[in-house]
């Protein structure tokens, strides 16, 4: 398949500090691209490098075939992308499009304006001054402004930010129905469970390195065959974990009940059950978890971390 | 660059500034009308309160403007230092410029837009209060030979321009107030060096002091006055090239 974005050995570094190491990523054509990591991972400076908006150390940055530090206007005439940054508060929301519209040299620029307030729900408030909205409406606004283009690319950075839960089944529906019209939609978050609706592809970074990467079916796929298992009783958790080391981890949710992860090398349960009970432990209530995109990400980011560190 | 990019990018920005415009246009024409008001009429009203004052400049409309220019030379450029100071800075600061640079405009086109607007912004209710002052003295005492004018005003501009530019290179590389704080330094130290006579010709204050020259012996620009205006074009353009390269290169 076609990649529309082709990063090559990318890296980035403020001053002393590492922000992008040896990046290597690709986004296929009419995919939606999941771009996740924890806060601070690198997913925003990665986004403003595609966008032109910092310089890089090494590396390359094709979009469209074109290398964006050669020129990026060229390359940002094709893309509609959603900054997570502060908007300009005293321009009105049509002021604002307007000038997209104008910049962008689109013709029907008061329909397309139109249609794009219609299609985010803000006709209404087209003549509101940017600084006057909530969160969400500004959320939005960026949103419109993205779409305004009619991007073949759709950039995204943490799109879902104060978006109540409505709005953001609205926007995840947007996209989806982008995708189907032949875009390709690239949307960082760390809000996993959203990402997983609707991504077709995944790339985790983690302190600047993509840590995993591919289809979401062939990732979440490979660890199908590691287990997850929720179990209510009494547990000696620290002898479960020092005498069974395939359980990756264990945590207890909210209901007091504990949360079990395994490597692939469980095929009974009931050996499981067993194992867990000659441990010292007596279980009440023992079932099997689907395994999530959060899973694979918790799994992945945990892989990484040493003791004591936090992400 | 892309004329009808820049332009649009220009009208977006230039319109940002009107509220500034209306403020700065009643701010200088009070004082234009205030200079010539108390230069025709100041005797006379400390008359009225018994004080005993002799006016040291014979009324005149050149003592009027001369009066006029003198307040800009500080209030003008404190003025213009503070209005320019966020140009960049602000932006970059709230990550709003992230939108406006996404967008297909290069950066240099961008710059020069935000830079070009807010000075006219800033520039442009200063010569329609001018305007507005000469207009009035031409109804109520003597019409100022407008050329006359214009010359003495060219220093003045020239030295906003040098003063707004040099506030928004600092404004493309650290926050509003550094920016406005690190200028006001910059033109106290010029002003200071200014001072001494073989480095005078080198600063861009120099000019400004022969508006008074201009205005009261009508229009001689000598060969003097001449390479100190070349002198200040020179000093407004090297900060101009450095906010644009330095916006060129910047991390945003």
């Amino acid at each position: 398949m076609e990649n529309i974005i082709k990063i090559r050995n990318l890296s980035k570094n403020y001053g002393t500090v590492k922000a992008l190491d040896n990046v290597t990523l690709s986004v296929p054509k009419g995919s939606i691209f999941g771009y996740l990591g924890p806060n601070g991972a690198g997913k925003t400076t990665t986004l403003k490098i595609l966008m032109g908006l910092l310089q890089y150390s090494n590396g390359s940055v094709e979009i469209f075939e074109n290398e964006v530090k050669k020129n990026p206007v060229a390359v940002n005439r094709r893309i509609g992308f959603l900054p997570d940054a502060e908007m300009p508060r005293n321009d009105s929301i049509y002021r604002f499009l307007n000038l997209t519209g104008k910049l962008h040299k689109i013709k029907n620029k008061e329909e397309r304006i139109s249609e794009v307030l219609v299609q985010i729900g803000l006709k209404k408030l087209s003549n509101r001054k940017i600084g006057t909205l909530s969160k969400g409406q500004k959320q939005h606004v960026g949103i419109a402004n993205a779409l305004m283009v009619d991007p073949q690319l759709l950039i995204l950075d943490e799109p879902n930010n104060g978006l109540d839960p409505i709005a953001r089944v609205r926007v995840l529906t947007l996209l989806k129905d982008l995708v189907k019209n032949g875009k390709t939609v690239l949307l960082s978050s760390h809000i996993i469970g959203e990402v997983d609706k609707i991504a077709t592809d995944i790339a985790i970074i983690h302190r600047g390195r993509i840590v995993e990467q591919g289809k979401r079916k062939n990732l979440v796929k490979r660890y199908l065959n590691h287990g997850k298992y929720v179990i209510a009783g009494k547990l000696d958790i620290d002898q479960v974990m020092r005498s069974l080391e395939y359980i990756t981890s264990c945590q207890q949710d909210h209901l007091e009940r504990y949360i079990i992860s395994t490597t692939g090398n469980v095929t009974e349960e009931q050996l499981l059950i067993d194992l867990i009970q000659k441990a010292n432990s007596k279980i009440q209530y023992f079932s099997s978890a689907e395994i999530s995109l959060e899973d694979l990400f918790i799994e992945t980011i945990n892989g990484q971390l040493k003791e004591g560190d936090y992400a | 660059m892309n004329i009808p990019i820049f332009l649009a990018q220009f009208k977006h920005d230039l319109w940002n500034e009107k509220l500034k415009f209306l403020i700065l246009f009643l701010l200088f024409t009070f004082q234009v009308l205030a200079s010539i008001i108390s230069i025709f009429y100041l005797e006379e009203l400390l008359t009225l309160f018994s004080l005993d004052f002799i006016n040291p400049t014979p009324p005149s409309g050149a003592a009027a403007f001369l009066d006029y220019f003198a307040d800009q030379f500080f209030f003008g450029i404190l003025i213009i230092s503070l209005g320019t100071m966020n140009v960049f800075a602000s932006e970059i600061e709230n990550g709003s410029i992230c939108f406006s640079l996404t967008r297909p405009i290069s950066r240099s086109e961008y710059t020069i837009s935000r830079l070009t607007a807010r000075l006219i912004g800033l520039i442009l209710p200063f010569l329609l209060a001018t305007f507005v002052g000469w207009v009035y003295m031409g109804l109520f005492f003597e019409l100022f030979p407008i050329t006359t004018l214009l010359f003495a005003i060219i220093p003045l501009v020239l030295l906003f321009i040098y003063v707004g530019v040099v506030t928004s290179v600092l404004s493309s590389r650290t926050s509003s107030l550094t920016a406005g704080l690190a200028t006001i330094a910059i033109i106290i130290v010029q002003f200071t060096i200014s001072a001494f006579k073989p480095i005078e010709l080198l600063s861009p204050f120099t000019l400004a002091s022969f508006w008074s020259e201009i205005l009261s012996s009508s229009v001689s620009f000598d060969l003097d006055h001449f390479l100190k205006l070349v002198c200040l074009i020179v000093w407004s353009t090297v900060p101009f090239i450095l906010t644009i390269n330095s916006m060129k290169t910047r991390d945003l």
